[in-house]
């Protein structure tokens, strides 16, 4: 049994474009509906006689449906249900689809009966700046039940709380001429320019092209508009180097022509298909552009003017041209232009009753008043609306007519025409400020970006005529500049629709610009203030009256950004679009300025909302950033490695095994091995990068501290590299293969920074240097074999035929051999542990079998496999520098390495490394520290503070910069930064800690905890 | 490789990679070796000469890559020592080709460049960025056929953008 509310009373018998074989259920706020293909969410209610949609953001004043497009500030639904669901939707943007799932928001229990309406009744202690001036005592209330309360009330819709099943996209598509908005400027402007050739893009939010053509009963070349704006897209659709991209906002202008958009693919869609993204960003790289946006209408601002049934007039056209819905019955007419008369015509064509007509003008044209007193509507020259009554729909208008008398008039739509504001944010977001042209009383585009054209309404050309010849000419216009030349484009013959009778039309127009057709509709609305209409809405959204406007004036928030922030007048989602132009005209009125020295708030994008995962495409959860693996990744995996990230690596950290309690565990395990046996660790990460060419050595000596021009061929030295400013910016080891052949080696961390450097070094500074380099990070798998077994282990694991005597290949040594028969290697005598050790580098399609290979030949020694802890662990305990030391703050003087800083070559840093700051006695310099109690733990970040000091800063002395366990030594031993650094050798220091709440007692020792001679290193 | 989406993926194994550079004063010895060896004249900025046993690509000015069959591209640095600086990158790049007419669509969603035939043709080279990742692209014929190279640390990333895009599963050389 279906109730009225589900026969869609409101629906016209004829016409519209949707498809009355094609009904479609769907349901809001728990009740069932019908409504046709065809039909937004807002044309469905309508016809269903559902005016009341929402409540408002403050106030929470019952809403209804104001507009018909993206524009819409009132009716803001929650979409779907479960991990969909989305918040602060305009039904006017939603596409009905069978199954449609639809809730208010913003009101309990309630629509109908919202418990904080009683907000209303306070509404002279919620004005604009309320929160600045309350909710201050006492200040314990804050946190206990001020924020919670203001959090619960606040904030409009909720998210869906659920991970997103759908998938994104982003896209990057070229062409020389983007047209923005398929209105007639807009398809007028994609025909020139394609038919001429040039790859076009046309983009328009709509899910069919038209834009007001959609609305209005225009004619264009003797058809009615909508057939019209079908055959251009059939053309243009026919055209090979042309796209048309439907339900595609473009959201934003960037720099050198690159514009955001965003498509909404399966929006309309219950669901996405199989393969289908949900919705996708479009980088759009254009030549030329021709904004072809329209224009947004104003509303008229009075008391009542946020009741449901109060309307824009272009939104009452077009629910009843496009969609075949009577917004209601009985209208009401105000408007301060000629634009707002053709609503009289569409209302009486479809049957509506006009109870008046309120027209701000006293002089109203006698063809107009013929009109109203054939529609039998009672006509109010020079009137205004005083109010709107009724609480949950209109029911009646007042009206104050020319002498001041005052008339209350039953209806149950009032329609508004306040004129129209070009939808010109695009040609401002670079930064180009729009200018206020009086004779059309509108803002217009001002310094456009580059390569912009501007058509139609969105410049205040807001005839049908004038938007399709200007859109005509700046399409071809566009192309010529793209090189694609043609005839001049002849536009087609445009007739706006009944408005009044044709006759002599009097006024021709605000440029004076005549011609045998001039259209009619070139007389624009003037922006009429409003006249003592406190209550008046002038931001619907976030609830700003006409009286918050004066209120800020009062406190002194007068220009227009000050306006903005205090009101929050146009920060809410349709960012100001229907409010914009009128706060500023009442500031402007109040400062007793014009509107040209108040001018506007800086617009950004995204014009329209825009979610974060189009943004995001496919950049989500492990996608969010490319991961790099080491050739032996999946041998580690396997061993049972655990990994960690080491920027865009993956490092095996330690290697479990069976009855491991925690990490610790492991990684002494490995160490251990290390120091007594042999141990292997894929140190592939570590930068490479190789040098050729006659100018090497040059190079590397001025991009290091010490010298690698006398370097020997056959050996490896280790080096450190200065920023600019004098710190440290890296270290490693440059190795000479040939007499103009280098390998270095950087950490990890600075491979990308150091190559950089380098690289701007040879082709900035030094660009005559003979020389040739690039990464090799990616080529060579390489390996540390460290420990006292390393050499019998590497000779059995190489191919027979390398010596690997003391003699033949001493520490610090490097060359090549062979490997896994026949694979040419590289082997570098270098140690990181303090250990006799060896790196391997092998054509990294060989990184598994080697190091299969290497732990094949170890077993019987017992080698085990070692990770980023057990090598932290290792290098600490022979004080060598790392990722703690060189942190971008530390200079080689206090690291202990002044002495490797040449005196007889120059090198990057060398002069800024001498300032005297950084040459003070007392600055840090690295020690090593051990504990008094050695069964105490030590904690990196702590800070050094003399004994019998207080733990201030006052008395700070310098910091703990890397600790370890050492299972050599059985205690804790540190690294770190002590002011006067070596020369307190021996001195009694105490570690603080005070976030954990720790300190210990250390003896100052030196850097190196184990094998100080180096022995162990030269066997 | 599949080829059910109007698109086919396949990965170019076993490629040997060398990275040439010109010596000071050398380029015109460097562009005879060239002509004298492989037939080939040193590509113009953007572009890229040869067939799949041996290209060459230009990545910088004075500076090229040689990509393609391992023995040519030895034979190739065997022949160019005296005269080139040459750095062995064999192995350090995962190397994808993309054929079919869905090619442009799916590349449109991992690189920022313009690849409409008027823009970018057969024997084009590019250096860009796809998936975070700095890639080069070279064009190989009309059907459209792309070869889209990256670093080989990043191989798994990569392919998983391909796929994401639309691409199928990239499978090794048949």
């Amino acid at each position: 049994m279906s109730t009225p509310a589900t026969r869609q009373q409101h629906r016209l018998p004829t016409g519209g474009l949707v498809d009355r074989t094609a009904p479609l259920p769907f349901r809001f706020d728990g009740r069932d509906l019908t409504g046709l293909h065809g039909d937004t969410l807002a044309s469905a209610l309508l016809a269903n006689g559902v005016r009341l949609v929402g409540r408002s953001y403050k106030y929470h004043r019952p809403r209804g449906i104001l507009t018909a497009g993206s524009e819409e500030p009132n009716a803001l639904v929650e979409l779907r249900d479960g991990p969909r669901r989305e918040p602060d939707t305009p039904a006017t943007m939603i596409e009905l689809f069978a199954g449609l799932t639809a809730t208010s928001q913003h009101r309990f229990p309630s629509l109908r009966f919202d418990l904080l309406a009683v907000n209303d009744f306070f509404a002279p202690l919620l004005k604009a700046g309320f929160y600045y001036k309350t909710f201050m005592w006492p200040a314990s209330f804050w946190e206990r039940f001020y924020e919670p309360m203001i959090r619960r009330a606040a904030g409009l819709g909720r998210a869906a709380g659920l991970p997103d099943p759908d998938r994104y996209e982003r896209a990057t598509l070229f062409c020389d001429v983007l047209a923005i908005g398929a209105g007639p400027a807009g398809l007028a402007a994609a025909l020139a320019a394609g038919r001429r050739g040039a790859r076009v893009v046309l983009c328009d939010e709509d899910s069919c092209p038209g834009g007001r053509l959609l609305a209005e009963r225009a004619t264009v070349d003797g058809q009615p508009g909508t057939a019209w704006a079908a055959a251009a897209e059939a053309e243009l659709a026919s055209l090979p180097e042309v796209r048309v991209l439907r339900r595609t906002t473009v959201f934003g202008t960037y720099d050198h022509g690159t514009y955001g958009a965003l498509e909404r693919v399966a929006d309309h869609l219950p669901q996405p298909g199989p393969h289908q993204p949900r919705q996708r960003t479009w980088h759009i790289i254009a030549r030329r552009a021709v904004l072809a946006a329209g224009a947004t209408e104003r509303p008229l601002v009075f008391a009542g003017n946020d009741r449901p049934g109060v309307m824009l007039a272009g939104a009452v056209r077009a629910y009843l041209n496009r969609f075949a819905v009577a917004p209601g019955r009985t209208v009401v007419l105000a408007t301060s232009g000629d634009d707002g008369w053709r609503t009289l015509a569409d209302c009486r064509h479809h049957g509506l009753r006009v109870a008046a007509i309120v027209d701000r003008r006293a002089d109203v044209p006698p063809a107009l008043q013929t009109l109203a007193s054939q529609a039998g509507a009672r006509l109010f020259a020079g009137g205004r609306v005083a109010s709107a009554r009724g609480a949950h729909g209109v029911r009646a208008v007042e009206v104050i007519d020319a002498s001041g008398g005052t008339h209350r008039i039953d209806a149950d739509l009032l329609a508004m025409a306040g004129g129209w504001n070009p939808a010109l944010a695009l040609s401002t977001h670079l930064g180009g400020k729009p200018v206020w042209d009086a004779a059309s009383s509108a803002f217009v585009p001002g310094e456009l970006p580059q390569g912009m054209l501007v058509a139609g309404a969105a410049r205040a050309r807001f005839g049908l005529a004038a938007a399709l010849a200007d859109g005509a000419q700046a399409g071809a216009d566009a192309a010529a500049s793209c090189g694609f030349d043609g005839p001049v484009p002849v536009p087609p013959r445009a007739d706006p629709g009944p408005r009044a009778d044709p006759g002599p039309h009097a006024d021709p127009g605000p440029h004076g610009d005549p011609g045998p057709h001039a259209d009619p509709d070139e007389a624009p609305a003037a922006l009429w203030l409003p006249h003592d209409a406190g209550k008046g809405f002038v931001d619907f959204q976030h609830d700003v009256t006409v009286d918050d406007v004066a209120l800020a004036h009062r406190e002194g928030f007068r220009s227009v950004e000050h306006l903005k922030r205090y009101t929050t007048l146009g920060m809410a989602t349709e960012q100001g679009r229907t409010a914009n132009v009128t706060g500023l005209a009442l500031m402007a009125a109040l400062t007793g300025q014009s509107i040209e020295q108040t001018g506007t708030t800086r617009l950004r994008p995204p014009y329209t909302p825009v979610s974060i995962g189009a943004l995001a495409g496919h950049d989500r959860g492990r996608d969010f950033r490319p991961t790099r693996l080491t050739p032996a990744h999946g041998w580690a995996a396997a061993q049972g490695a655990v990994f960690t990230e080491a920027g865009a690596w993956l490092r095996a950290s330690h290697f479990t095994q069976a009855g491991d309690t925690d990490w610790q565990q492991a990684a002494s395990r490995e160490a251990l091995a290390v120091r007594n046996a042999v141990g292997v660790c894929d140190v592939s990460t570590l930068g490479k990068i190789e040098m050729v060419g006659a100018d090497c050595g040059a190079l590397l000596d001025r991009l290091y501290i010490n010298t690698f021009s006398t370097l020997p061929v056959g050996r490896v030295r280790y080096g450190v590299m200065l920023r600019e400013d004098g710190l440290v910016f890296d270290d490693g080891t440059v190795a000479r293969l040939a007499p103009d052949r280098f390998v270095i080696t950087t950490t990890t961390a600075n491979a990308g920074p150091v190559l950089a450097h380098m690289e701007f070094c040879h082709q900035v500074l030094w660009p005559a240097l003979d020389v040739h380099f690039v990464s090799v990070t990616d080529r060579w798998a390489q390996f540390s074999l460290a420990g006292p077994r390393a050499r019998e282990v590497l000779a059995a694991a190489l191919d027979p035929g390398c010596d690997l005597s003391n003699e033949a290949f001493p520490y610090m040594a490097a060359g090549t051999a062979s490997m896994l028969g026949g694979a040419g290697a590289r082997l570098f005598r270098i140690s990181f542990s303090g250990e006799l050790a060896y790196e391997i580098a092998v054509p990294a399609p060989h990184g598994e079998a080697a190091i299969r290979a290497l732990l094949h030949a170890g077993e019987k020694f017992g080698i085990l496999p070692y990770g980023t802890e057990a090598l932290s662990c290792l290098r600490i305990e022979k004080g060598h520098p790392a990722g703690g030391e060189l942190n971008g703050q530390t200079t080689a003087r206090d690291l202990g390495l002044e002495r490797l800083m040449s005196k007889r070559k120059d090198f990057v840093g060398r002069a800024l490394a001498r300032r005297p700051a950084l040459l003070a006695p007392d600055r840090p310099a690295l020690v090593g520290l051990r504990p008094v109690d050695r069964t105490r733990r030590l904690r990196a970040g702590a800070h050094f503070i003399p004994p019998g000091a207080a733990a201030t800063i006052a008395n700070d002395q310098g910091w703990m910069s890397s600790v370890a366990l050492s299972p050599t030594l059985g205690h804790w031993v540190g690294l770190g930064f002590l002011a006067g650094g070596m020369a307190r050798l021996g001195e009694a220091i105490r570690a603080c800690d005070p976030l954990r709440g720790e300190t210990v007692e250390l003896t100052v020792v030196a850097p190196c905890h184990i094998d100080p001679e180096g022995a162990r290193l030269r066997v | 490789m599949s080829d059910t989406t109007g698109v086919s993926a396949r990965l170019r194994d076993g490629l040997g990679m060398v990275s040439i550079a010109t010596p000071r004063g050398g380029a015109a010895a460097l562009a005879q070796a060239l002509r004298d060896h492989a037939g080939l004249t040193p590509p113009a900025p953007g572009c890229w000469v040869g067939d799949d046993t041996l290209a060459l690509l230009w990545t910088a000015p004075g500076q090229f890559l040689a990509v393609g069959d391992a023995a040519a591209t030895q034979r190739l640095a065997d022949t160019l020592s005296a005269r080139a600086l040459l750095i062995d990158l064999t192995g350090a790049r995962v190397v994808v080709r993309l054929s079919g007419p869905s090619a442009r669509d799916i590349l449109a969603r991992v690189v920022p460049l313009d690849l409409h035939p008027r823009a970018m043709r057969p024997g084009h080279v590019a250096s860009t960025v796809a998936a975070h990742l700095g890639v080069q692209v070279w064009q190989i014929d009309d059907a459209p056929s792309y070869d889209l190279a990256g670093p080989v640390s990043y191989a798994g990333s990569l392919r998983r953008a391909l796929v994401l895009a639309g691409a199928p599963e990239p499978g090794p050389d048949s």
